[in-house]
């Protein structure tokens, strides 16, 4: 009895260590950075997460690997597919990444729970996101879509399909019903979902594809309706931006010149992205190449042809913030959210000086 | 002798294996008869096909790598309308038991089959343990009892729907020598109570000299009989381990088999 | 006195382990969307029970009924066809190709012909169970051994009593230890493939509500997910016991 009891004794003892020695190692693995220099020691590595896997939509980024404007900073940078299940602001936050291209939507909820998470570098001048309806499911204006089947996709990208069902008044726990979308558009055609969430770039021209015509569909756009947020953005956190300024700004100006690159090449842009080409859904070359069309619009948009690529509008991220302030309930509740600290244009200032934009009126 | 008509007869029998992997292994020309309640004992080399024997008499043998050559007669029938008529009973090498049956649900089990009711299989099985000795183990599951006495089970259990023939293929290879001929003093009670025709295959010349009025010699392949030797000796024969014509007749077997190896 | 300490050890061990968690997250000063301390999830864990069942009953109809749906067609379609030896090797090599493919792959293909909703989950689930007990199954069936075969013969046995009173139990305990593993498949198979579009259920709560940093009520989630599962998996561990207790 008694030898039983110190052997169960030593192994609780035994249990508690393993314990304390697991919580440490998750401990250090949330805290470690990643490494700072590439293999050979000579370049700055720099960790970038992608918003999703690699398409048009971040087409820029590959460019400028592929061209060496990366190189040319003297930058290795690493670059790392999305996918389902990868929030690149977990990724962020836990220090697998340096650099994220993330939404605004998806950030400002982290931001309101207290993370320090900066933008760098505005992608897309303005949000790519519009809800689509059958016009045969009844929806002709935004107050149709009460007691409608709303797709979303779970996981960080709800955002502004929920300010978009706030902004009519209703409760999208009441009022409508929220199905979690897959990541093609089966369920609007087989209207198992009257409205569903579609990029432009994307799953919009994925239903003309399959026979849709414009005349057919009721489209939201979320920009023009008020309800959308700025999107793909490069967002770091605050500790890495004080002490690798250096590094940013090489980082961003390689990024502006693969971009403008990209855009006023694009489909050569779209051969350097390294995809494996499948035969007709969204991965086909076609498809890509009409994504990279819209994506194009999308970075060279407002300011991105007055002011330069990646410039951040104060206004209309204010208006992202104030957006998700009023119509977004994560947000509301949380801590209040101060515009000015959650960008910076000084990396973008610095950046701009040695880039020379192409022309892009006549894109 | 007192036997009268016989009761199994193999004319000519053979066997050939379609498996190429066996390849030669085969018996030929085996002519054989045995009478009514004889105790009968057949010993050979190793791989030689003594279990062959048994199983083209219970007709379990495995036609899709053999063919069968001679003919087969048992109680005027052919083998396989013997085999459904149910009067072989096959005890074989291991207890071959449902370990999760007790002891009594094992003997049962052929009783179920036959669709006996469960009063009357009652009474036969509480009969059948008291023949083999087991009352007090009747709820007890086979791995609970020694080797020997789940082969005792084995041997009440096939007993147990009252086949004329029992053919039992080497059941005391995995015994001790004292549990062997403990079991071995056991059948030939049994043997002598039920009155059955007994086949038995064993290595053991001792063992087959012990239990049988005949003991049947099979060469090496292709198998042939060699000889068939008569053992005279009175039953019971528990002192007969004090009588040199015992050992004498185990050399003399011995020596047959020894020109085979 | 010994009952006592076998409950007393493992409760001081998760205290011990919910406190170490409780002081690392407040001592590193851990991000709140990364980890949250016991105390944080507790709360919810109580006020959030019946927003979570709902979602958790969701999901477990999608396991129940698919789980006891490939479990039973793949044990009927061994039954009926395990004793034709090709089809039965045939048949198994099959269900060893399918069950190579990935289940997300899966999901993606029956979602998109079947629609996203709760009866295409139960379907999936139903078609991870069916293929292990399928394999299993024929291969406890056909491999009975040869003796055992050839005493029920002498004994002139039916095919129903030689499957009933010989094959069926001599597979029992593979066929329960299958049906037990096929459990947390069928969980496994039924939160992820709600990952891929969904009406309700847990798999999908969780992702949305992970998608807001929502970490307490994740962790709560998961809580009653483990309990749950938990129940499941124990009631087949019983009977499983009380199968080779009783025999």
């Amino acid at each position: 009895m008694q030898e039983q009891k110190s052997s169960s004794t030593s192994m609780l003892v035994i249990g508690l260590v393993v314990v304390v020695l697991i919580g440490l190692g998750i401990v250090y693995l949330a805290k470690k950075s990643p490494d700072k220099k590439s293999a050979d020691g000579k370049k700055d590595k720099i960790v970038l997460q992608l918003k999703w896997v690699p398409q048009a939509q971040f087409a820029g980024y590959f460019v400028a690997d592929k061209k060496g404007y990366f190189a040319d900073e003297n930058l290795e940078v690493e670059v790392r597919a999305g996918g389902v299940g990868i929030n690149p602001v977990d990724v962020l936050v836990a220090g697998d990444a340096d650099v994220a291209v993330a939404w605004t939507g998806n950030v400002l909820p982290a931001i309101a729970k207290g993370e320090d998470i900066v933008n760098i570098g505005q992608g897309f001048q303005k949000s790519g996101m519009v809800l689509v309806a059958k016009k045969k499911s009844g929806i002709n204006a935004p107050a149709d879509i009460k007691s409608k089947k709303i797709g979303v996709w779970a996981g960080g990208n709800e955002t502004e399909p929920f300010a978009f069902i706030a902004k009519q008044g209703l409760d999208r726990d009441k009022d409508v019903q929220i199905i979690s979308q897959a990541f093609d558009m089966n369920q609007l055609f087989n209207d198992e979902i009257q409205l569903a969430s579609a990029m432009t770039y994307n799953e919009l021209e994925l239903v003309y594809e399959n026979g849709y015509k414009p005349e057919d569909l009721t489209v939201f756009n979320l920009d023009e309706n008020g309800s959308g947020m700025l999107q793909d953005a490069l967002f770091v956190k605050r500790d890495y931006l004080t002490n690798n300024k250096d590094i940013l700004v090489r980082f961003l100006r390689a990024s502006m010149k693969g971009w403008d690159y990209a855009v006023t090449h694009q489909e050569e842009a779209v051969d350097m992205i390294g995809m494996d080409f499948a035969a007709n859904d969204v991965t086909a070359r076609p498809h890509q190449i009409k994504s990279m069309a819209q994506v194009a619009k999308l970075t060279i948009a407002d300011k991105g042809t007055s002011e330069g690529l990646f410039y951040i509008d104060q206004t209309k991220l204010a208006n992202t913030v104030s957006i998700a302030e009023n119509f977004v309930k994560e947000v509301k509740e949380g801590k209040k959210i101060d515009v000015n600290k959650i960008y910076t244009q000084e990396i973008w200032d610095e950046a701009r000086k040695d880039v020379k934009f192409s022309d892009y009126k006549n894109l | 002798m007192k036997k009268a008509e016989p009761q199994i007869i193999l004319d000519q029998v053979g066997i050939i294996y379609n498996d190429y992997k066996i390849g030669l292994q085969a018996l030929t020309d085996i002519n054989l008869t045995i009478a009514p309640g004889e105790f009968i004992s057949i010993v050979g080399p190793s791989g030689c096909g003594k279990s062959t024997i048994l199983k083209i008499i219970s007709d379990i043998l495995d036609l899709e790598t053999t063919v069968l050559k001679g003919k087969v007669t048992i109680l005027g029938k052919t083998a396989s309308e013997a085999r459904q008529a149910r009067n072989v009973g096959f005890v074989f090498q291991k207890p071959t038991l449902l370990q999760w049956r007790t002891v009594f649900q094992n003997i049962a089990l052929p009783l179920e089959i036959i669709g006996i009711s469960k009063s009357e299989r009652f009474q036969k099985i509480e009969n059948l343990l008291k023949l083999v000795h087991l009352e007090k183990y009747a709820n007890f599951h086979p791995d609970q009892l020694s080797g020997g006495m789940q082969q005792k089970v084995s041997i009440a259990r096939a007993l147990a729907y009252d086949p004329p023939i029992l053919l039992m293929d080497e059941p005391f290879a995995a015994l001790d020598e004292l549990g062997r001929r403990q079991l071995n003093d056991e059948l030939i009670k049994i043997w002598q109570k039920t009155k059955k025709t007994i086949v038995f295959v064993t290595h053991s010349i001792e063992e087959a000299v012990y239990l049988s009025e005949r003991v049947v010699i099979l060469s090496k392949q292709p198998a042939q009989i060699k000889k068939i030797e008569t053992i005279s000796f009175p039953y019971p024969r528990k002192t007969i381990f004090n009588d040199l014509e015992f050992f004498k007749a185990i050399t003399n077997i011995r020596k047959l088999l020894e020109n085979e190896e | 006195m010994k009952n006592k300490q076998k409950y007393i050890y493992p409760l001081i061990a998760w205290i011990v382990v919910l406190v170490i968690w409780e002081i690392t997250v407040r001592i590193f000063a851990i991000s709140p969307i990364i980890l949250v301390p016991p105390s944080q999830i507790g709360p919810v864990i109580i006020d959030s029970f019946s927003v979570i069942y709902q979602q958790l009953s969701f999901t477990f109809y999608e396991v129940i009924i698919g789980w006891s749906l490939g479990t039973l067609v793949a044990f009927l379609v061994a039954v009926s066809c395990f004793s034709f030896k090709s089809l039965a090797n045939l048949l198994t090599l099959a269900a060893v190709i399918v069950s190579a493919v990935p289940l997300i792959a899966l999901a993606a293909i029956l979602g998109g012909f079947l629609g996203t909703g709760q009866n295409t989950k139960t379907l999936l689930v139903a078609i991870l169970c069916f293929f292990p007990m399928l394999i299993v199954s024929l291969s406890s069936f056909t491999r009975i051994e040869r003796s055992y075969l050839n005493l029920f013969r002498t004994y002139q046995a039916s095919w129903s009593q030689r499957f009933l009173k010989l094959i069926l139990p001599q597979s029992l305990p593979a066929l329960l230890n299958t049906m037990k593993i096929n459990t947390v498949t069928a969980l496994t198979t039924a939160i992820v493939s709600e990952f891929f579009g969904a009406h309700g259920g847990i798999g999908q709560f969780i992702l949305s509500r992970k998608g807001f940093y929502d970490l307490p009520m994740v962790w709560a989630a998961i809580f009653y997910l483990i309990i749950a599962t938990s129940i499941f998996y124990l009631i087949m561990n019983m009977l499983q016991k009380f199968y080779s207790h009783w025999h």
